[in-house]
């Protein structure tokens, strides 16, 4: 998929976009992702004198649901657009060739962007048994990931699949599904964990290796801090109801319709990092989970989806405040009801055996 | 010394089934305070009413553990201090026979406050700190009783220690006997210079146990709170020594067949009567003295509870008046159930003032409130058990007792007593 | 002397202890509980007309203060909801209601000019240090929790959850004003409505009374609290006009330092040591009079 650069811009305007929409969309693309508007401009400037990134983007045990999710960004024409801000020089969904034609493809792509192009890995890496258990075009899915990560300029794991193992990794693990950097150890890669990952961390990412030629700052997993530092508890639209303490108890009772809280029904969203409240799929607003009225499954997490069941509450590490204060001055102590009757027998025996003895002693002195 | 013929052994079994009674509270109190030192002092649950070791709490962070064990009991000891203050500093000699007895009560009595103190510790590993001139803080009150009470604790155990010689110098070991014939004398020796200690460090630590809560402005009701708090602490440990003093003497006459000198005790008991007067004169015109400053007033007024607070304060008064109208009775005075009556008001009425202004007058903010788990009711009971243990244990070893008869006693009845404590 | 192994040794030793005392306490003003405002004293102003209760300072503060949340299974949730201050919260934020009207309340260490709690620090764990923060040293603490007893705002608080050393090793827990981090207090770092903020005492003490002078009426009593309350506050306030300063929980103080009786008592009956010494001396005298006539009367008798 070539595109030559000085056509990008007719190519454009006989779609009826100009190049200041042009820049538009690549400074929301920019601002999505948390860059500087300017990087927009920079981004714009980039296409245009035919720098676009190179990506090789390899399928391995997945269900294609984030190339999906990828594909879903926008109306069609402003969807191909940024996919024209990306060269995709790889890609066996999108691709129309297929057999030799796509293999020699993938082999020009590695040797032109040698050092240079972006590898995207979807799915995860079966281990077991030498890995024969994703063959595609007769070689293992680990080796082919081997081969082409060792050429590549930054690797990006997409989805939960390709960041820690996904789906094929659920007990019992039959193929010992794994994810890329579990393969790949040593080197960087930056995962996107999310079944499906959410499209715009992807974007923002590869655009900024294309613009800067930089990665995101990461965490200890690998994950972009822009995207999952915090957890869907920190930004849910729903925060306020739990907050509150309004939570829907049932699917479909009066809480759920109104809209509340879903803690209680399972909501795996304290625990989850990822920024799904944020950025909508498919960039229709409210289409996420928790927007549609279902608790937070945790589809980031390695030790949450597949693991912990969808309606089990699992403890909250950090929590916060309760709409509800404390007084200024708040009961605290108490009296239990037996520990006074013990201290009042124990005085009231002191005393009165301190009165009948003095008593008796008296009596006895007169005498 | 002609003045110490009177005091012998008590000598019997040691091991009667009260002793035995005794014992088995003080191994509780051992297996309290491993779950103190494991679980906390909250533990083993955490503020727990019922099941905690304690219910020592942010507001109220001494619980009876200050107020009981150590404030209370040292009191009690105080006997040591009033009768050794009247038997030394005032050379009453006749009073001699008593300061024995006192002396082990003392001992034990300090020694249970000191322990309790060490226990109550949140902290008690950094206890060597205070002994670290650079880091010491003068100005606090608590510093000066920590080192008072230390200091005074190991004075009235040199002041038992003539007992124990006593007694070893005629054990069968003959050079057991022949050091403590050795030690004995010059023991003696230094007797007048441990003894002015013996009186000046409890003036000092007593006076300060009350001076603790002058910090407390805001937070002590003003029928308690005021500058004259050392002096109160003062006198009314000194009444209740001379109380303690009483109430022991005919604790350890019912319990073992001991001669009970009823005349020198009626003659040493119009004391706490005149001492107990000028407690109330100052107590009273202190509070209506005070009550001028419209601060105080405030604070009163802010502080409600009109009926709890009084009506303390009032028992109070009546409990000490109640003591002082028996004691200048000289029927009561000679009389030996009725002096054993005024004594246990006396130290009744000192507990409680030491109650008083521990717990009841301190209130840190409105909302919290604080009262003993039965757990910490119990280890209060159990630490004066071990103290009974001691005392029991050693009148019966050495010469502490005066009264005794010279053959052998006959074997004690019973242990403990339902009025001792 | 004469340089031998032994006195090499024994020099080394008090040299280590002097040392390693000195290391465990930390450098303390004069310990004579005399504590003056320095001009550059910091402190905190809390203005609670701007306060909107949304808690970012109590957050902030067990974030930057490394504390563990108060976990509470309450209203079906479960939320960080201490009553107080406590052995986990440094700071917090209370609600004093009157009616419909409501007036939030933060509240933390108010660091003292003259500390009642430096005051009866037993081996000074509680000291001032720069800047006039009042601080605390666990090193010298032995847990007695007097301060807890001496501090008219109950501010000190115990850890009773823990109890071993080492592992578990109970403090007192207090605002320090964040001084074990060069970033200063987290609360007025993230306050939105910058109604605590922070600075020089005297600055602020200065903008406080600016802004009483500007909106006569709008402050309770046209007042700043802790300007002389119990000899002074390092942490000012300031409350609407019918909100008294009780109602938030801030006590009615004398203007002179609470420790003040307390010390002068001592002082008094200690100066120099003169009192117990002559008592001794007296009681001694006594003691050695008597003995001496006993002697001479026993003398006699033979």
């Amino acid at each position: 998929m070539d595109n030559i650069a000085t056509d990008l811009i007719a190519e454009l305007e006989t779609k009826g976009v100009s190049r200041r929409d042009f820049v538009k969309v690549c400074t929301m693309a920019a601002g999505a992702v948390g860059l500087p508007a300017w990087a927009g401009e920079k981004m714009a400037e980039n296409v245009e004198k035919g720098k676009k990134p190179s990506v090789i983007w390899l399928h391995f045990q997945e269900c294609t649901g984030c190339t999906e999710s990828l594909l879903r960004t926008s109306h069609p024409d402003l969807g191909s657009l940024i996919l024209d801000l990306v060269s995709i020089d790889y890609h066996e969904t999108l691709f129309a060739a297929a057999g030799y034609q796509i293999e020699a493809a993938m082999e020009k792509a590695i040797e032109e962007g040698a050092g240079k192009f972006v590898l995207i890995v979807e799915g995860a890496i079966p281990e077991k048994d030498g890995g024969v258990y994703c063959r595609i075009g007769s070689k293992n899915a680990i080796d082919t990931l081997n081969k082409v990560a060792s050429k590549a300029g930054a690797i990006i794991a997409i989805g939960s699949c390709a960041s820690w193992g996904g789906v094929p990794s659920a007990s019992p693990n039959p193929t010992a599904a794994t994810g890329a950097p579990q393969i790949l150890k040593g080197k960087t890669v930056v995962t996107l964990p999310g079944c499906p990952a959410n499209p715009y961390n992807l974007l923002g990412t590869v655009l900024q290796y294309a613009t800067f030629g930089t990665l995101p700052k990461l965490d200890e997993k690998g994950r972009p801090e822009f995207a999952y530092k915090r957890v869907i508890h920190d930004d849910c639209p729903r925060r306020a109801h739990f907050d509150n303490g309004r939570f829907a108890k049932a699917f479909g009772d009066e809480g759920h319709r109104a809209g509340w809280c879903l803690y209680q029904l399972g909501c795996k969203g304290p625990q989850t990092h990822a920024n799904c409240s944020l950025l909508d799929f498919c960039e229709v607003p409210g289409a996420w989970p928790i927007g549609i009225g279902h608790p937070c499954v945790g589809c980031t997490e390695q030790n949450i989806v597949f693991n912990v069941p969808i309606y089990t509450n699992m403890p909250i590490e950090k929590p916060t405040a309760p709409m509800a204060y404390p007084g200024i001055a708040p009961a605290q102590g108490g009296v239990s009801a037996v520990a006074a009757g013990v201290a009042g027998l124990a005085v009231g025996a002191a005393i009165g055996a301190g009165f009948v003895a003095s008593k008796k002693l008296a009596k006895g002195d007169e005498k | 010394m002609a003045a110490h013929a009177h005091e012998r052994p008590l000598g019997g079994q040691i091991l009667t089934s009260g002793f035995k009674f005794l014992l088995a509270l003080s191994a509780v109190w051992v297996a309290l305070v491993l779950v103190r030192l494991v679980w906390g002092l909250n533990g083993p649950f955490g503020n727990d009413p019922l099941l905690s070791v304690s219910a020592q709490s942010d507001g109220y962070a001494w619980g009876i553990w200050k107020p009981l064990n150590v404030v209370t009991f040292t009191g009690i000891a105080a006997g040591a201090f009033a009768v050794g203050l009247v038997t030394y500093g005032f050379n009453k000699g006749e009073y001699h026979p008593l300061i024995r007895s006192c002396v082990m009560a003392g001992a034990m009595g300090y020694t249970l406050g000191g322990t309790s103190i060490m226990i109550d510790l949140g902290r008690y590993w950094n206890l060597w700190v205070i002994f670290v001139p650079q880091w010491l803080n003068w100005t606090s009150v608590l510093l000066e009783i920590a080192l008072c009470v230390l200091a005074y604790t190991l004075v009235l155990w040199v002041e038992v220690a003539p007992s124990i010689l006593e007694k070893l110098e005629t054990s069968a070991n003959p050079s057991t006997a022949a050091k403590a014939k050795k030690i004995l004398p010059a023991l003696r020796k230094a007797m007048p210079f441990i003894i002015s200690l013996a009186i000046l460090l409890p003036s000092m630590h007593q006076s300060s146990l009350g001076g603790l809560f002058m910090v407390a402005h805001t937070k002590t009701h003003p029928y308690w709170h005021t500058g004259w708090l050392p002096a109160l602490f003062l006198i009314s440990c000194l009444t209740m020594g001379f109380g303690a003093v009483v109430v022991i003497e005919n604790l350890t006459t019912m319990a073992w067949k001991k001669k009970l000198d009823q005349p020198l005790l009626a003659r040493l008991s119009i004391i706490p009567a005149w001492l107990t007067v000028a407690y109330l004169v100052i107590r009273i015109a202190d509070v209506f003295w005070r009550f001028r400053d419209p601060m105080v007033q405030a604070r009163h007024a802010a502080m409600g509870k009109p009926l709890f607070y009084g009506g303390f304060f009032l028992l109070e008064l009546l409990v000490f008046a109640a003591a002082a109208a028996m004691l200048f009775s000289k029927g009561v005075r000679e009389n030996r159930g009725k002096l054993l009556g005024a004594g246990l008001l006396l130290v009744f009425a000192g507990a409680l003032y030491r109650f008083d202004t521990y717990l009841v007058a301190y209130q840190p903010s409105p909302g919290w409130s604080y009262f003993p788990t039965p757990l910490e009711i119990l280890f209060s009971i159990t630490l004066g058990a071990i103290g009974v243990t001691v005392y029991v244990l050693f009148v019966k070893l050495f010469p502490i007792l005066s009264g005794v008869e010279a053959t052998n006693a006959p074997d004690p009845v019973g242990g403990k007593s339902a009025a001792s404590h | 002397m004469t340089i031998t192994r032994r006195n090499v040794l024994k020099g080394l030793a008090a040299a280590g202890a002097a040392a390693g005392a000195a290391a465990i306490a930390e450098p303390a003003q004069a310990s004579e509980g005399k504590y003056h405002q320095a001009p550059d004293d910091v402190g905190m102003l809390f203005d609670s007309t701007l306060c909107v209760g949304c808690r970012a300072c109590q957050s902030a503060c067990k974030v930057r203060n490394n504390l563990p949340t108060d976990s509470r299974s309450t209203q079906g949730g479960v939320y960080d909801a201490p009553l107080d201050l406590n052995g986990s919260t440094k700071n917090i934020i209370k609600l004093a209601q009157d009616g419909s009207a409501i007036t939030y309340m933060k509240m933390q260490c108010m660091h003292c000019i003259d500390s009642a709690c430096i005051s009866v620090c037993m081996a000074g764990a509680l000291h001032k240090v720069q800047g006039g923060i009042t601080a605390y040293n666990a090193a010298t603490c032995v847990g007695c929790r007097y301060c807890q007893i001496g501090c008219p705002f109950n501010v000190p608080k115990f850890e009773w959850s823990k109890s071993l050393p080492v592992v578990e090793d109970p403090k007192i827990v207090k605002c320090e004003l964040c001084r074990h981090d060069q970033r200063g207090p987290a609360c007025t770092e993230v306050c939105p409505r910058a109604a605590v903020i922070y600075g020089k005492k005297a600055d602020l003490l200065a903008e406080a009374k600016r802004r009483v002078k500007l909106n006569p009426g709008k402050y309770f009593q046209d007042r700043v609290y802790g300007e002389t309350d119990g000899g002074g506050t390092n942490v000012l306030y300031l409350s609407p006009k019918d909100v008294s300063f009780a109602a938030l929980g801030l006590p009615t103080l004398p203007d002179e330092p609470l420790a003040k009786l307390s010390e002068s008592v001592q002082h008094t009956t200690y100066k120099w040591g003169l009192a117990p010494v002559a008592i001794y001396a007296a009681l001694t005298v006594v003691q050695l009079r008597a003995r001496k006539n006993e002697d001479h009367g026993q003398k006699e008798e033979k």
